[in-house]
């Protein structure tokens, strides 16, 4: 693949999953459009976790078994992961990445193009509810991001398809 | 994850026809449009779960030119892509406006517009001979373009079907386009409830 380069060792997260780890893995998720890549991490223990949900609200969608599939049910359920790992709660971090809008100015039949901002909202939300500070974030836009983060010091790469990069 | 409400072969092969004369519409559409004489193949048209999408790409993060649009009626809902890998619209839109890739911002409006023109044609001729098939009038929704990763493209769109399921039926189209060996997929991707109204007006149960 063209535009994966350099993260072929990383821990892949598909769409709806979710990964824990420790240093010095590297866990990477591809392609966010408007799905939102969520990155908690503990800079002590070095415990780092993401997330890559699609829809901001578990109650609003009628196939929901999966909890790693929204915003707001995939953030206690990598705190709860984490602190499992060894992680302290009052230690997490958080950074959130994607929720763009990959098509201007058309809201699809049910508003569905407009997701990824109120997938952004909903992490704010949801992350303030739960203490988490939110110490970077890299969402809105127009373009798709690639995440790389690395657990051993909690950056996290952002590649866009122009093959910039960012760390944040 | 639900597992994919498998339709019988009776449903797939009526659907695998709809799809080849849906598409059978849609080149020719877009062969009229380049007003040259291109030979058009269809090389498959077949009946996919969602995720294997990807699989016809360099994986979700290929640089892809999307058009999409979007299929309605009442009780009926289809979405369509048209998708190229980048360099590929690049090609087809050199042919269809005679500038070179090489010219300073080749991707300006007018080149943007000229691939919704032929994302419309495309689509609007799969329409046509779909609205025939199931007998009503199916609206098209203005074309959007989008050039990026294929995952971040379709996660937008397909957010929206993964509300009530995590596979869906898609009628995928490959073809190419003669010499220039231009590569492009068309897909549809019906909403279970459209395809139902599909069959119970074909009358394949």
């Amino acid at each position: 693949m063209a535009v994966s380069k350099g993260i072929e060792d990383a821990v892949k997260v598909e769409v709806a999953q979710l990964r824990v780890g420790q240093a010095p893995m590297r866990i990477a998720t591809m392609a966010l459009g408007s799905c939102l890549g969520i990155v908690l991490f503990d800079p002590e223990a070095r415990i780092g976790a993401l997330a890559h949900a699609m829809h901001p609200r578990r109650e609003r969608v009628k196939n929901n078994m999966n909890r790693a599939k929204f915003v707001d049910s995939v953030i206690p359920l990598l705190v709860e992961r984490m602190l499992q790992w060894g992680a302290r709660r009052e230690r997490i971090v958080a950074k959130i990445f994607g929720g763009a809008r990959m098509f201007d100015g058309f809201t699809g039949c049910r508003g569905v193009l407009q997701i990824g901002d109120e997938n952004v909202v909903a992490a704010r939300e949801v992350l303030k509810e739960f203490g988490i500070p939110l110490v970077a974030e890299c969402v809105g836009g127009r373009t798709g991001r690639t995440i790389v983060l690395d657990v051993s010091d909690g950056s996290v790469l952002v590649r866009c398809v122009n093959d910039t990069e960012e760390i944040y | 994850m639900s597992p994919i409400k498998r339709p019988s072969y009776l449903r797939i092969d009526a659907l695998k026809e709809l799809g080849n004369i849906g598409a059978g519409h849609a080149v020719t559409g877009l062969a009229k449009l380049l007003k040259k004489r291109i030979d058009v193949n269809i090389t498959s048209v077949d009946l996919i779960p969602v995720k294997i999408i990807y699989n016809f790409f360099d994986g979700p993060e290929s640089m892809v030119s999307v058009v999409y649009i979007e299929g309605y009626s009442e009780g009926f809902r289809g979405m369509m892509f048209l998708i190229f890998p980048h360099p590929e619209a690049t090609r087809l839109v050199e042919l269809a406006t005679g500038k070179s890739q090489m010219d300073e911002n080749f991707w300006d409006e007018y080149s943007v517009s000229v691939l919704k023109e032929i994302g419309n044609i495309m689509c609007g001729s799969y329409l046509t001979a779909l609205s025939t098939f199931v007998n009503r009038k199916l609206m098209q929704s203005v074309p959007q373009v989008s050039h990026d990763m294929l995952g971040a493209v379709m996660d937008s769109v397909l957010v929206d079907l993964s509300m009530e399921s995590d596979y869906a039926l898609v009628l995928e189209t490959a073809f190419t386009l003669g010499g220039n060996g231009c590569k492009g997929f068309l897909f549809f991707v019906p909403t279970q409830e459209s395809l139902d109204t599909i069959f119970e007006s074909i009358g394949v149960d």
